[in-house]
């Protein structure tokens, strides 16, 4: 064993079993909250560890595909859930990465799979079906029939049928009213302003607001 | 990425299931601001979500805000409920950002905040950090590490999940008549004011004992479970057992008080009104038999096991 490669992968592995070893001390279902929190904080340290290791299969067999970044990453999320529910299966007889890649592979299988069934037409509706950068968002522009959503809601709101919306207000402020909030928070106004501009201190109208908002969300169900 | 001797991290590749969420959520806001907040904040759940499944917690996204296309058009929110422990709120963290922006509108009724960085590229979110301060910013060097979170998450789960297999909790309601009180119940004028107490009913060969208990997720209430055992004839007990307001003499609309029997199957239920002072239910059970007592409110429970 003079050669580089192996010694290395040896270490990996030695590292990567001591951290499932650990897991496997630790039961998920103990009565002791140390010991839970030990077992989670091993198999965090696992997963980071298999991400840095360099040793991931690439599924080249699926590289061509046009999403394969995407179906590489979505394969990649289930296959450390499983690795994190299934610790307790692992055979050491075997490296780690050999039995993570082995998980990788079917799950990539899976999202392959699955996307044949759901077609394209669940996919993101833009640039080739990949996801989205942070640029892009503000460029995907809203139909027509959307921003009459946000539009109703603005007249129900101003409406307030049964008048519950004026009815709620901070005590001894019947200009903050849950209506005159809703109003500006739908404006897009921050709650500074608001609160400068009904009058009463920031965390008293937020938390006024926060309270009210189930209440509210059932009111305003009734009439969309 | 950070190596695993560093602060502990958990990064979280966006995939499309990810984006698809994303995109349902912020569709039909017309405000470019609003939209890009909305889908920023469903990467944030999406990937604290990923990282708690991964850690063997259970989470309900769906039954979260975060999910609810009014909420979401209403509040900047991005909550997700983890089952018997509360909500978490994931706060996403812009490339080069110092702090993690917290919203007034969720400062309250959080187990904790969680601050989730993302990528330009949007392909990549990690978990770096939480804190239990609602303060409107928090500066990212401040924050408590994911091993103080798992720990932080652990207490709660093991303080708060109910464990059936541990039968301390199942409260021997039939020992009480023979003067043997399961811990956690009090006398009643410890719990109900003088006016209230009029109203439960005493008798001789009874024992009355009550217990208070924190609905509710948004709108908090506290009620007073009282229950009361007599018993009438052999091997029989009549058990009564009410709700009441704590501080207060009228019980919110929509309070209920069920039973059950072991297997969870509703015997009795009843509901608040509007301006009710307490709701009760009467039922007469066999020495051994054993039934359950939920009281919820909104969507919130609390159930309770006894043995008679």
């Amino acid at each position: 064993m003079t050669n580089d490669l192996p010694n290395r992968d040896d270490a990996l592995n030695q590292e990567l079993q001591e951290l499932v070893n650990e897991a496997k001390r630790c039961p998920a279902n103990s009565k002791n909250p140390q010991d839970r929190a030990k077992r989670r904080i091993a198999l965090n340290k696992l997963i980071n560890a298999v991400r840095c290791s360099g040793r991931l299969s690439k599924q080249t067999q699926w590289s061509g595909l046009p999403n394969y970044e995407d179906y590489y990453n979505e394969a990649l999320q289930h296959t450390f859930i499983e690795i994190c529910q299934k610790v307790e299966q692992y055979d050491p007889q075997y490296p780690v990465m050999a039995w993570v890649n082995k998980i990788f592979t079917r799950r990539f299988y899976d999202v392959l799979k699955k996307d044949q069934k759901r077609g394209i037409t669940l996919l993101p509706k833009n640039q080739d079906n990949s996801v989205i950068s942070l640029d892009a968002i503000n460029r995907d522009l809203p139909v027509a029939q959307e921003i009459s959503e946000s539009e109703q809601l603005q007249e129900i709101i101003e409406n307030d049928p049964e008048n519950f919306l004026s009815n709620e207000y901070i005590k001894e402020h019947p200009q903050a009213s849950l209506k005159a909030i809703l109003l500006l928070v739908l404006e897009g106004k921050q709650w500074k302003e608001i609160s400068e501009e009904l009058g009463v201190p920031l965390s008293t109208a937020s938390s006024f607001y926060q309270r009210r908002m189930h209440k509210t969300i059932t009111y305003l169900k009734k009439y969309i | 990425m950070n190596s695993i001797t560093d602060k502990l991290t958990f990064g979280v590749p966006l995939s499309i299931e990810a984006h698809t969420i994303a995109q349902e959520c912020s569709q039909g806001i017309s405000n470019n601001l609003k939209r890009q907040q909305v889908y920023l904040n469903t990467l944030a759940v999406y990937a604290v979500d990923n990282y708690l499944q991964c850690m063997g917690f259970e989470t309900d996204w769906k039954a979260s805000d975060s999910r609810n296309n009014l909420a979401i058009k209403l509040m900047n929110v991005a909550d997700l409920e983890v089952k018997s422990i509360g909500k978490l709120e994931c706060r996403p963290v812009l490339p080069k950002a110092e702090v993690c922006e917290i919203p007034p509108e969720v400062w309250e009724d959080r187990v904790a905040y969680v601050a989730v960085l993302l990528d330009p590229a949007l392909k990549e979110a990690t978990i770096l950090g939480f804190t239990l301060q609602a303060a409107a910013e928090v500066s990212l060097n401040q924050l408590q590490s994911l091993s103080d979170f798992l720990l932080y998450l652990s207490e709660l789960e093991v303080v708060k999940s109910p464990q059936q297999e541990d039968s301390s909790r199942l409260v021997k309601i039939g020992h009480w008549l023979d003067g043997v009180v399961d811990a956690g119940w009090q006398t009643i004028d410890h719990l109900l004011n003088p006016q209230q107490l009029g109203l439960a009913f005493r008798s001789a060969v009874s024992m009355t004992r009550g217990q208070k208990i924190d609905l509710g997720v948004i709108d908090k209430i506290s009620v007073a479970l009282v229950v009361k055992i007599a018993s009438e004839s052999e091997g029989e007990v009549d058990i009564l057992t009410q709700v009441y307001p704590v501080g207060q003499n009228i019980l919110p609309e929509g309070v209920k008080l069920n039973i059950s029997d072991e297997s969870g199957e509703a015997l009795l239920d009843v509901t608040s009104r509007d301006e009710d002072n307490w709701i009760q239910l009467e039922f007469s059970a066999e020495f051994g038999e054993k039934f359950q007592i939920v009281v919820a409110y909104g969507d919130s429970s609390q159930t309770g096991e006894f043995e008679v």
